[in-house]
Order: structure tokens, then C-alpha cells, then sequence
């Protein structure tokens, strides 16, 4: 059951990285920043609660409004760079945050013993105040942010951000504003995240925030489905349980992992939730043609009777 | 004069960088899509130079190093057209990112799969595997400057290496198709060149390379390990971006560059500030000057 428990706990932890990727794909930005933000988010609230004695969700506020902040510093001057270049802008900054937080040292005395970020040796003995409870109310909350941006101005401007960005912009939509506005949003969803994930496991080490972590948090996006925030949450959900279910193949496990990964990417390349949508709407569309098409020859011989 | 002495090793080391950089440009060039699976095909073709040097007993022969290399070059191309058909030949027609994840997945699983194997297999050892080659004692003076010989030899071969494949790139016809198809593949397809054949030898010529370079760093480290890829396709990010994406020639020298940087770096002030030194620089470059320092025409696209 403790096991049960735990894998929901960290579903809800990946369903959280995840949509952070999401909010930047919202505006067809494709970032691999969202582990740089995941890393300082738990860093900054490990040290504000077990150093500093900050309860649990006023720590988790701090972390997201200074990523938020963080990734609009960041994200200003990355929106002269496009795709793939943005990509690879993404992937320094959580480098640099990888190594600046793989050399800070800053610990104090508590209870005779130092607690603290001790550099290569990571935080150890963050206070354990999050669970379930509070993993699952952040992420009803962030998917009701979600199920709120999807219907709003902000969204339907980022889906035709997306979908053309010239056009959008002649529309009369602010695109930077959007564009920075999505990124900020997803580096608080991350920042957010890292903090329940570091009070959740007592442990943080900064290199486990790496370049291999950040590929693991666009799978999830992928498999789920890129263009709806529900593929993500499915995506995440999907491959957290998939190891579990790979117990049996022991150590080659991840082997397996990276094979589905493989399998269901190339059968369903928008995703499988945003693939079975397609489909399905592809469907309703060829019915929809089929019965005006009936319709309309059917129409075409009373009109011949009428003629006769 | 200690900096000198980091600054030549770096520059010798660096051009293991031009190379894998080469052939990460080289794809990306033709297909407009990132090779995440790159670095771990230069693992696997290390691995099996090592193999080769570990079961005929490289560590004073010559004959078996040429050997070994010769060994990663074919395990590179072999691994390289297996990426391809498993990671980009179905999604010819998806979106950008698919192809990304589909060659990080199969980057994922051949890590996963040396990890297992140097777990398993008696002659690989657990976190590293030793290359014998007889390399590993050679040394030069130059005045006061201590060279390492192993150095001295990688950065003559990735020379020639590099000199091959400029003369192909630049004087034969399929050269000429290649650098058609990474000008417009629309109008080179118009002209008669079969892109697929174009993509096969891209991918065969880059992975290749890429085994080539796999086994001079294993040479140069003395050493191989399942995650050998990983970190040097952060590196070649870095050439990438200061080249400027698809120019090979640019590829070339500023391998050269970041072995410099990063040797220096890690020799006076300390190895973990040297990633966080080359990001920045990748950072600042992308910001100031996105299309890199030796822009050329294919990295307009985008």
C-alpha cells in the first residue's frame, strides 16, 4: 500500500514537470529549461523550510514567483532565438544551474548537526512535510489554470502563436507578451514542482537535475500529446506506473521503457491523447461529408423527379 | 607556461570535439533534425574499439590499434544507419520534436544496454572500461612543453579526417549532392537527387566519424563507459552553437576553440566551473549573435 501510495505521489510530482513543459510547447517554444526551474524550486524551498522555518506552501509561493521571475529574465532575451536555437539556449541555462548548484555551499547549525546544500553532496535531510494531500492540491489547482487558460484570451492567442506566428501577430496579438508570459507560467508551474519534490524525498542533489532528466520530461509530453493539457498528464501518469510495470524484466526494465517510448512515438506522433482526438475528429469530419454528400444526391433526384 | 601546456592539450583534445560536432552538423544539415542518438553512437563504436584492443591484447601493439580503430569506424556507420531506420525513416512527415524524442529513446536505450553489459560481460569492468593502446606512455618535449604523444596522435588523425571529408564534401558529385540537399532538398529532389540515398550516406559518413572520434577519446581517456556519449553531446552543443548549426567548416575550428576553453578553464580554475564557463558562452552567443560566428546560408533555415 505504502508502495501504491508512493507511486501516486510521484505521478503527481511528474504530472507537474510535464505540464511545465506543456505551457512553453503551448507557444511552440520547445524548452529544456523546465529542469533548470524544477532544480531551483527545490533547492530554494528545501532551504526555506527545514533551514529558515517557512511552512510548506508560502516556501512553494517564493519558489514559483522567482522562477516565474527568473523565466521571464530568461525568457525576454531568448525570444530573439527560434526553435531548434532556443532549444539549445534552454539547455544551457539548466546547465548553469546544474553546476552553480552542484558547487553552493550554504548550511547552518540546527539541532547541533548541518543542514544545509553542501555542494557535490546535495541537501541532504530536508524536512518531509509534503505528501499526497499536498502533491494533489497544487496539481488541481495548476490543471485548473490550465482548464482556464485553454478557454481564455491568453490561450487561444498562444494556440495561434503556435500555429503561425506572423499571422498572429497580425491579428493584433501581443506575441512577446504571450510568448513570456507562457514561459514564466510554466517555469512557476516547475518551480513549484521541484519544491514539493524536494520536501517530498528529504533528499535534493543537483545532478540528478541533468540533460537526462530533461530529455525523461519531454517523453512525457511526447507520448502524452503535445496540443491538449490532458497528454501530458497522461504521458506522465503513462511512464511513471511503466517501470512498475516492467518489474518482472529486472534490470533491463528502462531497456523496455526507451523501447515503448520508440513504439508509441512512431505509431502516434501527435501524442496518444491528441492522436486518438485527431482520429476521431478526422471520423466525425468524413461522416459529416458522407451524409451531406447523401444528402445532396438525394436532393439532386427529387429534383430530377420534379423535372420528369 | 602551465597555461600554454593546457591551451596545446586543449587544442590537440579539442579536435575529437570538431569531429563529433562534423557529424552532428552533418545531419542536422541534410535533415533538419537533431541526432540526440549521436553521442551514443560514438559510445558504442568506443566500446567495440575497446573490445577489439581488450581481446587482442592492444597495449603494446600498433597494428591492433589500427585495428580498433578501423572496428569503431564500421561500428559507427552500422550504429549510425540503425538510428536512422529506427528514428527518423517513420517519422519522415511528423513534427520536429518527434524525431528528437525517438533518437533520445534509442540514446536511452543504448546506455541503458552498456550499462547492462559492462554489468555482465567478464572483459568490461563496471563504471569504467579500460582501452589498452600502446599509446598510453608516449610523450614529447617541446623545449620545456610536455605533449602528451596520445594527443599528438588523435589530433593528426581527426586532421586527415577532416581533410577527407572536406575534399568529399567540396570535390566529388555526391559530395556536391549532399550540399545540395542541405541548400534546398525541394529543388535538389527537382534536380534529380535521390534524398534518401543522401540521407543513407550522410548518416553512414557522420556516424562514422563519430566512431572515429570515439575511439581516439577512448585512447586519449585510456578509458570508456556507458556515458561517455552523453557528455560530449552536451560539448558538441556548444560547438554547434558557436559554429553556427550546419557549417562544417565552422564545426571544425571551433572544436578546436572549446577544447582550448575548456582545458584552461579546468586546469586553472577547477574541472566543475568548466561546463558552467561553456554555457554561459553558448548562452551569450545565442543571445548576441544566434546565427553563430561562422554563419552560413543553412543556418538560416529553420
Amino acid at each position: 500500500m505504502a508502495y501504491l501510495t508512493a507511486l501516486f505521489e510521484i505521478s503527481g510530482l511528474n504530472i507537474l514537470l510535464a505540464l511545465s513543459v506543456f505551457a512553453t510547447l503551448m507557444v511552440g517554444q520547445f524548452s529544456l529549461a523546465q529542469v533548470g526551474f524544477w532544480s531551483i524550486g527545490a533547492f530554494v524551498s528545501a532551504m526555506l523550510t527545514t533551514m529558515y522555518g517557512f511552512p510548506l506552501f508560502p516556501a512553494l509561493m517564493i519558489s514559483g514567483v522567482l522562477c516565474a521571475i527568473i523565466g521571464i529574465a530568461l525568457g525576454y532575451p531568448c525570444l530573439r532565438i527560434k526553435g531548434i536555437y532556443l532549444t539549445l539556449a534552454t539547455v544551457a541555462f539548466a546547465e548553469v544551474v546544474r553546476v552553480f548548484f552542484s558547487n553552493l555551499h550554504h548550511q547552518v547549525e540546527i539541532d547541533g548537526r548541518m543542514v544545509g546544500p553542501a555542494g557535490a553532496l546535495g541537501f541532504r535531510g530536508v524536512e518531509v512535510i509534503a505528501a499526497w494531500p499536498e502533491i494533489y492540491a497544487v496539481v488541481i489547482v495548476v490543471i485548473g489554470m490550465f482548464f482556464w487558460i485553454e478557454r481564455s484570451r491568453i490561450g487561444l492567442s498562444a494556440n495561434a502563436i503556435r500555429e503561425d506566428e506572423t499571422a498572429a501577430a497580425a491579428m493584433g496579438i501581443n506575441v512577446v507578451l504571450v510568448k513570456v508570459s507562457m514561459f514564466a507560467f510554466g517555469a512557476a508551474v516547475a518551480g513549484i514542482g521541484g519544491g514539493l519534490y524536494a520536501t517530498f524525498s528529504s533528499f535534493v542533489l543537483a545532478s540528478n537535475f541533468s540533460f537526462h532528466l530533461a530529455l525523461i520530461s519531454i517523453f512525457y509530453v511526447a507520448v502524452g500529446g503535445m496540443y491538449r493539457f490532458y497528454g501530458p498528464i497522461v504521458g506522465a501518469v503513462l511512464l511513471t506506473s511503466l517501470p512498475e510495470v516492467f518489474r518482472f524484466a529486472a534490470d533491463y526494465r528502462m531497456i523496455l521503457y526507451g523501447v515503448v517510448v520508440l513504439v508509441v512515438v512512431a505509431v502516434f506522433p501527435r501524442g496518444i491523447v491528441d492522436e486518438i482526438l485527431f482520429r476521431l475528429a478526422e471520423r466525425r469530419e468524413r461522416m459529416r461529408v458522407r451524409n451531406a454528400e447523401s444528402q445532396s444526391s438525394a436532393g439532386h433526384t427529387t429534383v430530377v423527379r420534379n423535372e420528369s | 607556461m602551465i597555461v600554454l601546456e593546457y591551451a596545446i592539450s586543449g587544442l590537440l583534445f579539442g579536435a575529437t570535439y570538431s569531429l563529433v560536432a562534423i557529424g552532428f552538423t552533418l545531419i542536422f544539415g541534410v535533415l533538419n533534425r537533431f541526432n540526440i542518438a549521436h553521442g551514443a553512437t560514438l559510445m558504442v563504436s568506443a566500446f567495440a574499439g575497446a573490445t577489439i584492443s581488450i581481446l587482442l591484447g592492444g597495449a603494446d601493439s600498433y597494428l591492433v590499434l589500427i585495428l580498433a580503430f578501423v572496428g569503431s569506424v564500421i561500428a559507427g556507420a552500422i550504429v549510425g544507419l540503425l538510428v536512422r531506420l529506427v528514428a527518423f525513416v517513420p517519422l519522415r512527415n511528423a513534427a520536429a520534436l518527434s524525431p528528437f524524442v525517438t533518437s533520445a529513446a534509442v540514446a536511452l536505450i543504448l546506455e541503458e544496454l552498456f550499462l547492462h553489459l559492462t554489468q555482465q560481460v567478464p572483459i568490461y569492468s563496471v563504471e569504467v572500461t579500460e582501452f589498452p593502446s600502446p599509446l598510453e606512455n608516449l610523450a614529447f618535449f617541446v623545449g620545456d612543453l610536455y605533449i602528451r604523444g596520445a594527443y599528438l596522435v588523435i589530433f593528426v588523425v581527426a586532421l586527415v579526417i577532416m581533410a577527407l571529408l572536406h575534399w568529399w564534401l567540396n570535390h566529388t558529385k555526391s559530395g556536391l549532392a549532399i550540399r545540395a540537399v542541405e541548400e534546398n532538398p525541394d529543388v535538389a529532389w527537382l534536380l534529380g537527387i535521390n534524398g534518401h540515398r543522401v540521407e543513407i550516406m550522410v548518416f553512414a559518413a557522420a556516424s562514422a566519424i563519430a566512431g572515429a572520434a570515439g575511439c581516439l577519446i577512448g585512447v586519449a581517456y585510456g578509458s570508456v563507459s556507458p556515458f561517455l556519449g552523453s557528455n560530449l553531446l552536451l560539448v558538441s552543443f556548444v560547438v554547434l552553437v558557436l559554429a553556427g548549426i550546419g557549417s562544417v567548416r565552422g564545426a571544425m575550428i571551433c572544436g578546436l576553440f572549446v577544447g582550448v576553453i575548456e582545458t584552461v578553464t579546468a586546469g586553472t580554475i577547477s574541472s566543475e566551473t568548466k561546463e558552467a564557463v561553456l554555457f554561459i558562452i553558448l548562452f551569450a552567443v545565442l543571445v548576441i549573435r544566434p546565427q553563430g560566428i561562422f554563419a552560413g546560408a543553412a543556418s538560416t533555415r529553420d
